[in-house]
């Protein structure tokens, strides 16, 4: 990815960005020196930092792979110009001339992108030494003025600190030189010294399942967000995690939800009068009513035994649909939380051992590394080649440990990455429209 | 409104309701239907939500005199007739229904059964008599012939296409694009008579390839003889949730509701050890004859959940899932849920049965496999990600979202041995139901959390 000289991580628009065909820059306040510059796109809608009007949210096309003639206006000297969506114009291999021309054309743009070389301006280059084992993080040693500070990096001792896929990922940006045992590494050799394969040989961990290591798909996860605009940090240690304010997670509830909750609209007070008389008069009535069910008693059971089942509901015994609902409801939702801890079958164990990776900012500016608040979204890593999805077990424990209801899965296979959201949902608590105006 | 004179007897009172729902009968109030582009003529046709009737007094509830009317002849109807009658069918583990008043009713509050010569509703004859008098489009249209006609609509469209020899802009959407409720690729879920734009059909008339009967045998059948089918976990639920279905078994013997659990989880049972490609242990075949892991006990725990939360449940098998949830039903909706039912034990510390053959001593106890080992293609589901991630990608197309219901077995201390032998059983089942969605980071509008779980429809009343 062509990097521009001095741009922090935050500045730099995402290549897969969505922009609108025509951004209109509108100055709001006039209010003297405070220009609020705004995006807005042909149809006078504001955009928002991911470049979306607000009526555009996610549907259900897929995206396409990026088309990389696209990117060469990105190279220096080109003039840029933002990437257009194009139409989808694949009929399907045909191997005529001209479809070979454009993919030879397509792939030799891959390869001229890709292979345009990176320079970095030594002006405000930031300098870190990498310590792998037993800290595996960068201690940052030369800092100048760059954006990347207000949302990365730790405080110890006085001293920054950046974790291993923030050292990587600043690398690619061009904006830190790192020190590892005293001599400026490569990318190549940062990536394999990063990444870990041998972290867990020699440490001495007591919470060894708890120990977060920086592999291949998570700091393609982070570097995927990064890009996107989000900002991307590991879950605080525990005790610092404040007591979110979004409503408790529901599998905490066991008992059967309201149902069919809305209210008869009734247009008029007598009406609404007459139908609590009959609400309050059946249930006293069904004593009598239960005089003429007398003939289908004699149908049902031969002999009054324990054997005789009823049925849960009989015709005639209840005064609205919404009561035989409710009748009917005898199955409940669980709010056992199944926890295995060991596992014989090793396609459960690769579904077992997920914890949150990373906690998501959205916003870009209002991120404050003090109080980063409650996450926009929490992602768990997973390959998509050697693990299996999360077990219920696994599930319940991400949601009850952090108390949330929703989670996201990034699949990552080779070079493809997809998010997918599990989310604890509570049927019961739906509204569910049934005929006939619930009764 | 106009107010009427009120008094205190009931009688006049009954006068009243009568004369309000006759001055509110222009006034259809389900907003629900009016929130749709098109009035659909189902909602006077299917206003039941489940074929049993109420008592007496509902009465008060009915706004619409219409309704009224309709619900007080079923009331006599069903006082006559007590409830429908099914026949019971172990080898193709169904239930059938052969009376057409009894197949009506079924269908109509609630969509129970499936017509066995049609796609949905049992209308084979309907259809068969509209043909044989070839009296051209009346009244509302067949869905099978809505099909056939967007299928040669779609043959039409294509030999033009390639005629031209154009190159596509974009994935063909060869249906009509101004009906909302088309597909895109494939034939969606079309269990929905919206009325085909017959303007613009205008191609060649309907072929009769989509019936068991050709042309020259019309006139051999005069009377119906289609059958209604229902699945085993409808049929139960008829019976054992709401009393209004009875069921005799191949002698003609009536079965109650104790004889009806046993035979159904003995069928079940009996069907799925016969599965070839099934490998079952003595432990969880002693498992699956202790009721626990029958598939006909696990299916039917869901399937009588979502039934008892108000939702119309049928079969889901067009699109790789065990059911599809729907709000009202398939005549007004296309399907929203796509539910996948798994069962996984509950890990309870006092479960001695073991599934995988002998563990080391030192094994704690509660180390158990949490799937029983006969889930057969959910097992794929939940064993790779390449798997869930095509159902939900199949299920996304037609605009579902896929529910995974896990189905929590009881551990063996939790129930006892008679218990087992009883409908009551079920009470000692759970679930815990988990959606899932594919989520674009590119495309989330300032994705907080109140967003997502706005996504998934968490919380709703909040």
């Amino acid at each position: 990815m062509p990097s521009s000289p001095g741009q922090s991580a935050d500045k730099f628009p995402s290549i897969k960005f969505q922009p609108p065909s025509s951004p209109i820059y509108k100055y709001e306040n006039s209010d003297g020196d405070k220009k609020k510059q705004t995006l807005f796109n042909e149809n006078e809608e504001q955009l928002n930092f991911v470049g979306l009007s607000n009526n555009e949210v996610h549907t259900w096309e897929d995206d396409e792979p990026t088309d990389f003639s696209k990117l060469l206006g990105f190279q220096r000297g080109h003039h840029p110009s933002l990437p257009r969506r194009g139409l989808k114009s694949f009929g399907g291999p045909d191997g005529s001339e001209e479809q070979i021309k454009k993919l030879k054309e397509s792939r030799e743009a891959l390869r001229t992108v890709i292979s345009e070389e990176r320079k970095a301006v030594s002006r405000n280059l930031c300098k870190a030494t990498y310590y792998s084992r037993p800290i595996h993080q960068s201690h940052l040693t030369q800092i100048r003025r760059q954006d990347f500070h207000q949302n990365m990096g730790h405080n110890i001792n006085g001293e920054t600190w950046l974790w291993p896929e923030e050292t990587l990922w600043l690398m690619e940006r061009g904006v830190l030189v790192v020190e590892f045992n005293e001599v400026p590494i490569s990318m190549q050799q940062a990536y394999e010294i990063m990444l870990g394969n041998d972290y867990n040989e020699n440490d001495d961990d007591d919470d060894g399942d708890n120990e977060w290591v920086l592999t291949l798909e998570k700091y393609q996860i982070y570097a995927y967000l990064k890009r996107l605009g989000y900002t991307v940090i590991r879950p605080p240690p525990k005790s610092a995690h404040s007591k979110s304010d979004l409503p408790i997670s529901p599998t905490t509830s066991s008992q059967t939800g309201s149902l069919l909750q809305q209210q008869p609209q009734s247009s008029s007070i007598w009406l609404r009068g007459i139908q609590q008389l009959g609400i309050l008069i059946s249930p006293n009535l069904q004593l009598i009513s239960s005089w003429f069910r007398h003939d289908n008693k004699l149908k049902d059971s031969d002999s009054p035994s324990d054997n005789i089942f009823q049925p849960l509901v009989s015709p005639r015994s209840c005064s609205s649909y919404k009561e035989v609902f409710k009748r009917l409801q005898i199955i409940q939702r669980s709010s056992v939380c199944p926890i295995y801890h060991q596992y014989d079958n090793p396609d459960e164990k690769k579904g077992s051992e997920y914890v949150i990776d990373f906690f998501v900012y959205a916003g870009g500016r209002k991120f404050k590394k003090k109080q980063p608040g409650e996450p926009s979204f929490r992602v768990v890593v997973t390959s998509g080649e050697t693990q299996t999805p999360p077990t219920l077990s696994t599930l319940n424990a991400i949601f009850q440990e952090s108390e949330i209801n929703t989670v996201m899965f990034a699949i990552v296979k080779e070079a493809n990455i997809m998010f997918v959201s599990f989310a604890d949902i509570l049927f019961q608590d739906l509204d569910v429209k049934i005929v006939g105006d619930g009764y | 409104m106009v107010l009427s004179y009120i008094s205190a007897r009931d009688y006049q009172s009954i006068v009243i309701v009568i004369v309000m729902n006759i001055l509110n009968i222009s006034n259809k109030v389900n907003e629900n239907e009016s929130s749709t582009k098109r009035r659909l003529p189902t909602s006077d046709k299917y206003f039941i939500p489940l074929p049993i009737t109420l008592s007496l007094f509902s009465l008060f509830g009915f706004r619409n005199l219409f309704r009224w009317i309709h619900f007080s002849f079923l009331y006599q109807l069903n006082s006559t007739s007590p409830s429908a009658i099914g026949a019971f069918d172990s080898d193709l583990l169904c239930v059938k229904v052969t009376r057409r008043d009894h197949i009506d009713f079924l269908w109509s509050s609630g969509f129970f059964g499936k017509g066995v010569f049609s796609r949905s509703e049992a209308t084979w004859f309907a259809r068969k008599t509209k043909r044989k008098s070839r009296a051209g489009n009346f009244g509302d249209s067949f869905l099978e012939e809505a099909t056939e006609k967007r299928r040669q609509q779609r043959k039409m469209d294509r030999k033009t296409r390639e005629k031209l020899d154009l190159d596509l802009v974009a994935l063909p959407i060869l249906d009509h694009k101004d009906d909302p409720l088309e597909g895109i690729h494939l034939d969606r879920e079309e269990e929905i008579t919206d009325g085909p734009n017959f303007s613009e059909i205008s191609i060649k008339p309907p072929t009769i390839e989509n019936s068991n009967v050709c042309d020259d045998d019309i006139d051999k059948y005069t009377q119906d003889i289609e059958h209604l089918q229902l699945t085993l976990e409808e049929a139960f639920f008829l019976s054992y949730g709401l009393g209004c279905l009875k069921i005799k078994d191949c002698n003609e013997k009536l079965l109650s509701i104790k004889e009806c659990w046993n035979s159904f989880c003995n069928a079940a049972a009996n069907h799925y050890s016969q599965q070839p490609t099934i490998q079952l242990s003595t432990a969880s075949r002693g498992a699956i004859e202790n009721r626990r892991e029958n598939p006909f006990v696990i299916r039917y725990v869901a399937y009588h959940y979502f039934r008892s939360l108000g939702w119309v449940v049928r079969c889901g098998s067009k699109f790789g899932v065990d059911y599809i949830l729907y709000e009202k039903g398939p005549m007004f909706n296309h399907g929203e849920y796509a539910v996948v039912v798994l069962p996984v034990y509950s890990g309870s510390s006092e479960d001695p049965l073991k599934i995988k053959g002998k563990m080391p001593s030192n094994f704690p106890l509660n180390c158990l496999s949490s799937r029983p080992p006969y889930s057969g293609f959910r097992q794929n589901i939940t064993s790779s990600w390449g798997w869930l991630l095509s159902l939900n990608r199949v299920c996304s197309q037609a605009k579902k979202t896929v529910v995974l219901c896990y189905v929590i077995i009881p551990g063996l201390k939790e129930y006892s041995a008679e218990e087992m032998g009883t409908p009551d059983f079920i009470k000692r089942f759970h679930i815990h139901e988990v959606t899932l969605k594919r989520f674009i980071p590119e495309r989330n509008n300032q994705c907080d959390s109140k967003i997502i779980s706005k996504f998934h429809n968490i919380n709703k009343n909040i």
